[in-house]
């Protein structure tokens, strides 16, 4: 019926044209993008000091923040107040951790944390496409005016978030990671926040250069490409890019020259891929291994061939299983 | 602020007749599932359908109680689990005790364990199945709540919640350490990825 | 060829979506299914079965065996029909196990990818309908009729090319040739002129059996 319908139209119209374009692009689209961006530059911008609390399913992590600015550069301290003493300093891509019980300390760039502009300007990289931001309104975070907003997936392979930003800055105040049903999986938010600190950047400057009396570690870490490292990516899922490939990575048991890191992600949320030569000693298909999960961080597992695949990321676990299942090995 | 939005009748609407995408769907599939009012405008547009499309169909509206029991006999149902990656040789003898690590009292490697002394932290859940508490589904990890952990330094034995399996593993968080310091590339990251990440950021190393 | 006798086949839906949706974790999106599906299948079932008491247990068992299986349904096939088989399949196993003959011959049950309701049409009235249930359906159906009727002329065309022909939101459009925004308001302008004057007739039948 529907067909000679169409027929009739046909004839009579000569051709099918159609009135409207098909569902047209949301008008938030752009405004993703744009949102983004603010938040990305107001770190550059203010002082401040305050307490961060991270709750992650069963677990809940705090720590002590000084960030300070003097113009142009940016530099930040996190004591961690649970478990293990320890202190990081981050400059930049520049990041020093200590640990004063062991004496021992670790001096990394993180290429990551400069990414973020260059991110969505990959062809591909399209947050817009795979999230949609709603405004909520306004609320208080540690006493701080902020106002909120939701990133909701436009489906079921990743998850949603959302943001509260001081009202001034658009600092992030507090970020929640939200599954399918809007539910929680984890939380990291200021507690306690108050903008200027009392320490100076010179002074944090030369508490990070001082790793005198320490054991120092540098790890080398040595880029890579998925081809490169004897990798085809298959269909995979949608949004998810290849961003980076690193081989050596510093895992600190045993066996650790010969695993790869990739890493993919669709602009929010991001996945590691391990591949390691396959032990039969250490990697048992357990059940529980199924089904890991930490927080929003899930865990899956595959074998192929003489590697196994360790996907780690802030995604569904069928995710992850979608991204293990899209590597296959070149012939 | 509430943590659903308002659906409209109108939405219903588009939702029925599979005319939403993406988030708008997502967002809509969400509200109507929870919204009553647009629950009944789900069931009556449909009505109207079936009433168009036959003369001698059955029209009524569903039975409230008919979908609770149902809700009831589903909140039984166990989880399912990720579909299976490609199957795994198994080792011929599982080691029962840890791996390299094994002097360090802090680690223990699980193999077919129901239940596991664990640390405060850098905790991995499995679930097998969750015994009534899923209701409206999603992970109940986000539904437990976060145990007493005045001191993490106390190697406090926590035992599992109904059939949650808790692991420790090293070589396991050793690749979430990894994967926070250099896996992070998210929009996201600054400044609360990294203070995230920061924060988080246990042993391993 | 009369017109009961050509299948209407059901407009495009969410059904896919939704499945998709259950099977990441939201049960209300499985709900929204139940509820869509709910009295079709006990249609289904009541055909099927003597014994009236049994269908809402069978339907119920159906619906569990079916968010069981969720994770196998393809969705390029009719979520219905896929729903269907199983309503089937779970009659027969309630049959067999209480020993009872099933009312209807095997080959009368093969199932089609047409709406339940125009296979109904062709088989005789069920018995276990009451009068009152029939005399109501009947009243229903008159009011929609009436109130469709009624309607401005836009709006009853829209409804009917959607829910009758089938036709996409897109196709509509051409139809009119007006934008997707118009047609999309227009139906559901439709739907809610005919639900304000038909629920209260659907809530006041509410809770009556068979």
């Amino acid at each position: 019926m529907k067909r000679f319908f169409f027929w009739l139209l046909g004839m009579m119209v000569g051709s099918v044209v159609l009135a409207a374009p098909p569902s047209a692009i949301p008008p938030s689209h752009g405004a993703v993008h744009l949102w983004l961006m603010q938040l990305h530059d107001v770190t550059r911008q203010r002082t401040y000091e305050g307490t961060y609390v991270v709750s992650a399913g069963n677990t809940m992590s705090t720590s002590r923040i000084w960030h300070v600015c003097n113009g142009r550069e940016q530099i930040e301290r996190v004591d961690a107040l649970n478990g293990e003493r320890r202190t990081t300093f981050r400059r930049d891509d520049s990041v020093v951790t200590f640990w004063p019980d062991s004496r021992t300390a670790l001096r990394e760039t993180r290429e990551s944390l400069g990414l973020f502009p260059n991110l969505w300007q990959r062809p591909g990289a399209d947050i817009g496409r795979f999230y949609q931001m709603q405004r909520l309104g306004h609320e208080r975070v540690a006493g701080i005016e902020s106002d909120v907003v939701q990133l909701v997936p436009a489906d079921t392979r990743r998850f949603g978030y959302r943001v509260w930003t001081e009202r001034q800055s658009g600092l992030v105040l507090k970020l929640q990671t939200l599954d399918i049903n809007a539910q929680v999986l984890e939380q990291a938010a200021f507690s306690e926040l108050k903008f200027n600190a009392p320490i100076g950047f010179q002074q944090l400057k030369g508490l990070m250069e001082n790793t005198q009396g320490y054991q120092v570690h540098s790890p080398k870490v040595v880029k890579t490409t998925v081809d490169q490292e004897g990798w085809m990516l298959g269909a995979g899922v949608p949004g998810f890019q290849p961003v980076r490939c690193y081989r050596g990575v510093e895992a600190g048991v045993a066996d650790v020259d010969r695993s790869v890191q990739c890493i993919f992600s669709d602009g929010l949320a991001s996945v590691s891929i391990f591949v390691e030569p396959f032990d039969a000693r250490r990697h048992v298909q357990v059940d529980a291994h199924e089904n890991l999960s930490m927080g929003a961080t899930h865990l899956r597992v595959r074998r192929v061939q003489d590697w196994w695949l360790t996907a780690v990321g802030e995604v569904p676990g069928g995710t992850l299983t979608g991204l293990l299942q899209a590597l296959e090995r070149k012939k | 602020m509430s943590d659903h939005f308002p659906l409209h009748s109108e939405r219903v609407s588009a939702l029925m007749d599979g005319e939403l995408r993406g988030a708008e769907f997502a967002q809509a599939a969400l509200a109507a599932g929870e919204s009553p009012d647009a629950r009944s405008d789900w069931d009556t547009y449909h009505l109207i359908g079936v009433a168009l499309r036959s003369r001698t169909a059955d029209l009524r509206l569903h039975d409230p109680d008919f979908v609770a029991r149902l809700r009831d006999r589903l909140a039984r149902e166990p989880m399912r689990a990720a579909p299976r990656s490609t199957p795994v040789v198994q080792p011929q003898n599982p080691p029962a005790t840890a791996v390299p690590a094994a002097n360090d009292a802090r680690w223990l490697r699980v193999v077919g364990l129901a239940s596991v002394v664990a640390l405060a932290f850098g905790l991995w859940q499995g679930w097998q199945s969750l015994g009534g508490g899923a209701q409206g589904g999603g992970p109940a990890l986000a539904q437990l709540t976060a145990p007493d952990l005045a001191d993490s330094s106390a190697g406090a034995s926590v035992s599992s919640k109904g059939a949650t399996v808790m692991l420790r593993d090293p070589r396991l968080d050793a690749l979430l350490a990894a994967h926070r310091q250099r896996g992070s590339v998210s929009a996201l990251q600054m400044p609360a990825g990294f203070l995230r990440n920061a924060t988080f950021d246990e042993a391993g190393r | 060829m009369s017109s009961a006798d050509e299948p209407l086949l059901p407009p495009p839906d969410s059904d896919a979506m939704l499945v998709e949706r259950a099977v990441a974790g939201d049960q209300r999106a499985f709900e929204l299914l139940v509820i869509k599906y709910q009295r079709r299948v006990e249609r289904l079932i009541s055909r099927m079965v003597r014994d009236t008491d049994l269908v809402p247990d069978i339907a119920q068992e159906t619906f569990i065996r079916a968010f069981r299986a969720l994770h196998q349904f393809r969705g390029d096939a009719q979520f219905y029909t896929w729903l269907y088989r199983i309503a089937v399949n779970t009659a027969k196993k309630f049959l067999l196990q209480l020993k009872h003959d099933p009312t209807v011959s095997e080959s009368a049950l093969t199932p089609r990818d047409e709406d339940d309701e125009t296979f109904i049409a062709r088989t005789e009235p069920s018995t276990e309908e009451s009068p009152e249930s029939l005399l109501a359906a009947k009243e229903i159906s008159q009011v929609i009729d009436t109130v469709l009727a009624e309607l401005p002329e836009d709006l009853r065309q829209a409804l009917v090319l959607r829910e009758m022909e089938g036709l996409s939101y897109e196709e509509i459009a051409v139809v009119f040739g007006c934008p997707i925004g118009t047609v999309r308001s227009r139906i559901f302008r439709a739907r809610e002129a005919i639900s304000v004057r038909v629920r209260p007739l659907l809530e006041r039948q509410g809770g009556k059996r068979w």
